[in-house]
């Protein structure tokens, strides 16, 4: 109802009939419009990558507490969405529990607690990044994954002043792109943590 | 005679009847002197020589009784009866020697007769003892001897003793016939004594009346003219009386002093009649009541002249404002005339009026029935005012219902959203466990590692496109939100114009009401207007009377005048009356 109390009943009726035209062009889009869509996808797969300028390592892109973290893809079994999970009494805090994934128990450590950094409440979107060695196997939280990507060794400057605590015993450096990259090898080796879930177990 | 008219009529009296009572008193005394003497003669003759008589005549009976007891002793012979008569001579000779010594008591002044009787005392002593000697003889028995002494001897003392006594007897009775011969003298005398003052007091008295009728009466007689001639109301200056100094002169004096003082009265009661009140009255004395009486009463007459005065100005005021009175009583009623023609023009026009406004309260009634029909009218369009509105409210609500459901509709649409969401992120997941396990393949993955590349980018635009559905369907749930805020508006409104509507009818009833009343007030001002016509016709009749009564009014109010006039003509003369008098 505008100002003037009458309303243009026409007008509405015909905005409402091109919302519905939209809607249905949206949901069936028209043989060109796909075709355009793909040519330019392919397009862009068409690109060549660029050479290699060195060696380096692929590298599993996450969030978490608001920090870009990076972590070396060869000790990444596999990323898993966090939907339930079953809390350990009698375990260190940054134990947060244990989750059934395809047919194994994986105990999940909370990285933030682990690191002392500011607790944030779960979100819907808590991933677990599930890392593996030959004989450790254990998932760590994520608030969100980037995705994966190269890292090229010189990428990674080694050390940092600014990072202190424990923390700075499980990096492996910082990017240029300020993410940090932790060292997943010393965090499946590290004795703290396996004796806690060897007590765990 | 002077000194005599100037005594007291007390003195004269005291005198007069004095004299008459010292004459009187001469008279009485002489009487009792007189009455005195003969009575002691009386008693003398009475007490001495009566006395004397009867016992010299009781003294010769005893005798005689003792000489027969004698003789009779004599003759008889008995013994006995002898001493009898013995003891009665014995008994008669004591009778005998009291007599004489009763006799010698009332004779005792005078020698002679106590010479007499003693001889006779003794010769009763010889015979006593003569007869003593007889006596015995007799017992004796010598009768004959004592017979002859009896006769001899005995018989001549006896006689010689009866004489004595007679003589005696004889005597007294002489001096008792000389004592009454003197006390009728003395009788005589005192009568013409008695006799002579009798007459001289008589004559005395007499004088006395006559002179004391001359003294006193006369005098009286002439007052008592005066005081009658006084009574009549004439008042007569007599020339007084001698000079006399007595109660009669001072009668006399103060008769004439009253008489002038009366005939100063009167004269002050004529000067009054002749209108004079200027003169001063002077009282005879403290108590001089008809003095006082002619004071009051002059100044009396002064106050009531001074105020008859006052009076009469008052009276000749009142009848010269009568008149005016009348006179504006007069014109009053003119005026009055007047305004009662101008009142009854009135009453005609407030007729009409009246008239007029019944009229036009009767096309007020059928107006506001009028007006009741339509408020009637406007009553039934608020109805169906009413009812429109809730039909609108009906349709609001059915529109709310249809936004309700599209936002529900929004909701299952963003439910699929987030289903895409999710399948996107698993996507993505999958797309990053295939890049790990590209790289775990290492050179051989490679291609492998751009597919999962490819399949992430997808979903990353899935992802992208949800977020863009889910702000549009942000939009669309704030557009239904703002469309159920204008709907609840609208119906509220609506409410507002059911209640509108509905205080409109009410008003609208109400003003139907008050049009009733108004119509029902509107007739009753008829009513009153009709009234109001039949009170101007009593008013009109009232006016009329009025009318007649201010005519009557007029008239009085001649008759008024005319008693005015007559009014001033008594006070005028009034006044001249008045100045008669001359204070």
């Amino acid at each position: 109802m505008n100002k003037s109390g009458h309303i243009d009943w026409d007008a509405v009726k015909q905005r409402v009939a091109a919302a519905g035209h939209l809607l249905e062009e949206e949901f069936a889009p028209s043989a060109d419009t796909c075709r355009a869509i793909f040519e330019a996808r392919a397009r862009a797969l068409a690109v060549e990558p660029a050479a290699e300028p060195g060696a380096g390592f692929d590298a599993l892109e996450f969030t978490l507490a608001r920090e870009h973290y990076a972590i070396d893809t060869t000790w990444v079994r596999e990323v898993y969405p966090l939907r339930e999970f079953t809390p350990l009494p009698g375990t260190p805090s940054f134990v947060l529990g244990i989750i059934h994934v395809r047919g194994r128990v994986v105990s999940v450590l909370d990285l933030k607690r682990f690191f002392d950094l500011a607790p944030i409440g779960l979100s819907d979107l808590n991933k677990v990044i599930v890392l593996a060695n030959e004989t450790m196997e254990f998932g760590i939280l994520a608030d969100s994954i980037v995705g994966v990507r190269r890292l090229l060794r010189a990428e990674v400057q080694e050390s940092l002043p600014t990072l202190t605590g424990i923390r700075a015993d499980y990096l492996l450096g910082i990017t240029g792109r300020r993410e940090v990259v932790l060292d997943a090898r010393k965090l499946l080796s590290d004795p703290a943590i396996v004796v806690a879930t060897g007590a765990g177990n | 005679m002077n000194w005599l008219l100037n005594l007291a009529i007390r003195t004269k009296l005291l005198l007069a009847f004095g004299l008459m009572l010292a004459l009187i008193a001469v008279l009485i005394g002489g009487a009792y002197w007189g009455l005195n003497v003969i009575q002691q003669t009386q008693k003398t003759l009475f007490e001495r020589d009566m006395v004397i008589s009867m016992e010299l005549v009781g003294l010769r009976a005893e005798l005689n009784q003792q000489r027969s007891n004698i003789l009779i002793m004599l003759l008889e012979s008995q013994r006995v009866e002898q001493e009898a008569l013995e003891n009665k001579i014995i008994n008669g000779e004591a009778g005998l020697d009291q007599r004489v010594a009763s006799l010698t008591a009332q004779g005792r002044d005078e020698p002679t007769f106590v010479a007499r009787l003693n001889d006779i005392k003794t010769t009763m002593g010889t015979y006593r003892q003569t007869r003593q000697q007889l006596t015995s003889m007799i017992y004796d028995g010598q009768i004959e001897q004592a017979r002859e002494l009896s006769t001899g001897i005995q018989r001549e003392r006896f006689e010689k003793i009866l004489r004595i006594a007679l003589e005696l007897d004889n005597e007294a009775r002489q001096r008792g016939q000389a004592a009454i011969l003197d006390s009728e003298h003395r009788l005589h005398a005192m009568m013409e004594v008695a006799a002579v003052l009798g007459l001289s007091a008589l004559a005395a008295g007499l004088g006395m009346a006559f002179f004391l009728h001359r003294l006193i009466a006369v005098p009286l007689t002439a007052i008592t003219g005066r005081a009658a001639q006084i009574a009549a109301g004439e008042i007569a200056l007599a020339p007084t009386l001698a000079e006399r100094r007595d109660e009669i002169g001072e009668l006399d004096r103060q008769f004439n002093r009253m008489s002038t003082s009366l005939r100063e009265k009167a004269d002050l009661a004529q000067r009054i009649a002749a209108g004079d009140l200027r003169m001063e009255v002077t009282l005879q004395s403290d108590a001089d009541a008809l003095g006082e009486s002619f004071a009051t009463m002059v100044t009396s007459l002064r106050d009531l002249n001074q105020e008859i005065g006052d009076g009469v100005n008052v009276l000749a005021a009142a009848a010269a404002e009568i008149l005016t009175g009348t006179s504006q009583v007069a014109s009053g009623a003119t005026e009055t005339a007047a305004a009662m023609s101008e009142t009854a023009t009135t009453v005609e026009e407030i007729k009409q009026t009246a008239t007029l406004s019944s009229q036009k309260a009767k096309a007020v009634a059928d107006a506001a029935r009028q007006a009741a029909r339509i408020a009637q009218g406007g009553s039934q369009a608020v109805e169906n005012t009413v009812e429109g509105m809730q039909h609108i409210r009906e349709q609001m609500e059915r529109i709310a219902e249809s936004i309700v459901r599209l936002s529900e509709q929004g909701q299952a649409i963003g439910e699929i959203i987030a289903t895409v969401n999710d399948l996107s992120e698993q996507s993505n997941l999958l797309a990053v466990n295939a890049s790990i396990e590209a790289a775990k393949a290492g050179e051989q993955g490679k291609g492998f590692a751009v597919v999962a590349q490819e399949v992430k980018n997808l979903a990353g635009q899935s992802r992208q496109a949800t977020a863009q559905v889910r702000a549009i369907l942000g939009d669309i749930q704030k557009a239904t939100g703002s469309a159920v805020l204008a709907t609840e508006q609208g119906s509220k409104a609506v409410e507002a114009g059911v209640r509108q509507s509905r205080e409109a009818g009410e008003a609208i009833r109400q003003l139907a009401d008050s049009i009733d009343d108004s119509a029902q007030a509107a007739s009753q001002i008829a009513v009153s207007a009709q009234q109001q016509l039949a009170g101007m016709d009593q008013l009109a009749e009232a006016t009329a009377n009025i009318r007649q009564a201010t005519t009557q009014n007029l008239d009085s109010t001649r008759q008024t005048e005319a008693a005015a006039h007559n009014l001033n003509d008594l006070g005028q003369k009034l006044k001249v009356l008045v100045a008669r008098y001359r204070v």
